[in-house]
């Protein structure tokens, strides 16, 4: 009878495998690509703009300095710097929190102070989380965890034929959507991960 | 004899007939909904449909779908280019929807999640990123682009379609065919409405 049970649970065991990631997925991608001339790239000067929304649990300003640091980038002042970068997290968490900021901004409750730290409006946003909504990620007990942060990038540049009053022209926008899933994934373990990957993704744009 | 012999060729190619009646429709694409550039989102863009369909109703329901969803990747690339786009976004079923977030934007990532194995033979759990497993045809909604959208993540119609040639997926087969009734699709996806622009 107890050879039985045993052999019951490791087909279920076997049985169940596939429902569940059991390995960390992760990736990282940009919606657009951010090319930068090798001329561009000669003096590296970069006065680093970092923001976020509510609706991020991550924070970028000590691995993205380190990741910059690394690739001989200098952080400096906006007087003295060449570009300008400004890295806006707009949602970093696990998806099934999608359906509380879908509530909030359809409710117009953190509407507003969400599209005022974005610039942008906040259908912008749900476009990264929507896919959460769609698939009914956010009201499912799945198994697999799934966390995601959306963080636009914006690139300007220092215009130097007119020394006395500099103006920053934007040289290119992307937004970079980074994912982790794993069974049983939770917050204090997704958030260095996703912090690790948007510092690299971002930083590779001046190696 | 010889009557017997005539009885069993008309039977055979009335049988020919009903069998055969499937494999002579099109798929077909429609090359304009709504205004020239209606898809939402900040950078101009046009939304499209299209289908896509099994090479050959093979005893293997894994391998028909196998077909016919490479097929609509196919008939996207295509179409995309055809009409003088370079980018594609999926925006309908709602699964598969780079418009709403799905990060799969290349043909290797759409063929390993969307496309069941070719051993698998029954119908039963064949359907992948919300196209149905068990018929014919199935029909997407894209937005097509000239340049890259800031919001969501696109496929290089060029880099999809050399992807199929170059891993033999390409159907030299059959290609779209566009339809001048363009409201048909609106019955597998009456909420086509949410991809449009914001009037705002």
């Amino acid at each position: 009878m107890r050879n039985t049970n045993l052999l019951l649970c490791l087909v279920m065991i076997f049985l169940f495998s596939g429902c569940a990631t059991t390995t960390l997925q992760t990736q990282a991608k940009m919606t657009r690509t951010v090319t930068l001339m090798p001329d561009q790239l000669n003096d590296k000067k970069i006065y680093l703009r970092i923001t976020g929304t509510e609706a991020s649990k991550i924070e970028l300003e000590e691995p993205l300095k380190k990741a910059l640091i690394e690739r001989s980038v200098i952080l400096s002042s906006a007087e003295e710097a060449n570009f300008y970068l400004h890295v806006n997290t707009l949602f970093a968490d696990n998806l099934k929190e999608a359906a509380n900021l879908n509530t909030a901004l359809l409710g117009g409750v953190a509407a507003g102070a969400i599209a005022t730290v974005n610039n942008s409006g906040g259908n912008s946003i749900l476009i990264g989380v929507g896919v959460a909504l769609a698939m009914g990620v956010t009201d499912r007990a799945l198994a697999d965890e799934t966390y995601r942060a959306v963080i636009n990038i914006a690139l300007s540049e220092k215009n130097k034929s007119n020394s006395t009053t500099p103006e920053w022209s934007k040289l290119q926008e992307t937004r970079l959507l980074i994912e982790a899933v794993r069974m049983n994934l939770n917050l204090e373990e997704a958030k260095p991960i996703m912090e690790q990957k948007a510092s690299y993704q971002i930083a590779e744009i001046f190696k | 004899m010889r009557i017997s012999k005539y009885i069993c060729m008309v039977v055979l190619g009335i049988s020919c007939l009903f069998m055969f009646t499937g494999c002579s429709n099109k798929t077909y694409a429609i090359n304009q909904i709504g205004g020239e550039y209606a898809a939402k989102g900040e950078t101009p863009g046009r939304l499209m449909y299209v289908q896509g369909r099994e090479a050959w109703r093979s005893p293997s329901g894994g391998y028909n779908v196998k077909t016919r969803n490479i097929h609509l990747l196919q008939n996207s690339a295509d179409l995309t280019l055809n009409e003088g786009f370079k980018y594609f976004a999926i925006g309908l079923p709602h699964e598969m929807s780079n418009m709403n977030g799905q990060t799969m934007n290349t043909a290797e990532e759409f063929i390993e999640k969307c496309t069941p194995s070719e051993a698998q033979i029954f119908d039963v759990g064949n359907g992948r990123c919300g196209l149905e497993g068990s018929i014919q045809w199935v029909g997407i909604v894209i937005a097509t682009y000239k340049e890259r959208p800031l919001e969501y993540m696109t496929y290089d119609a060029q880099e999809v379609r050399d992807y199929l040639i170059s891993h033999d997926l390409y159907r030299k087969d059959e290609t779209y065919t566009l339809a001048k009734n363009t409201t048909g699709f609106q019955k597998t996806y009456p909420d086509v409405g949410i991809l449009f622009k914001s009037t705002k």
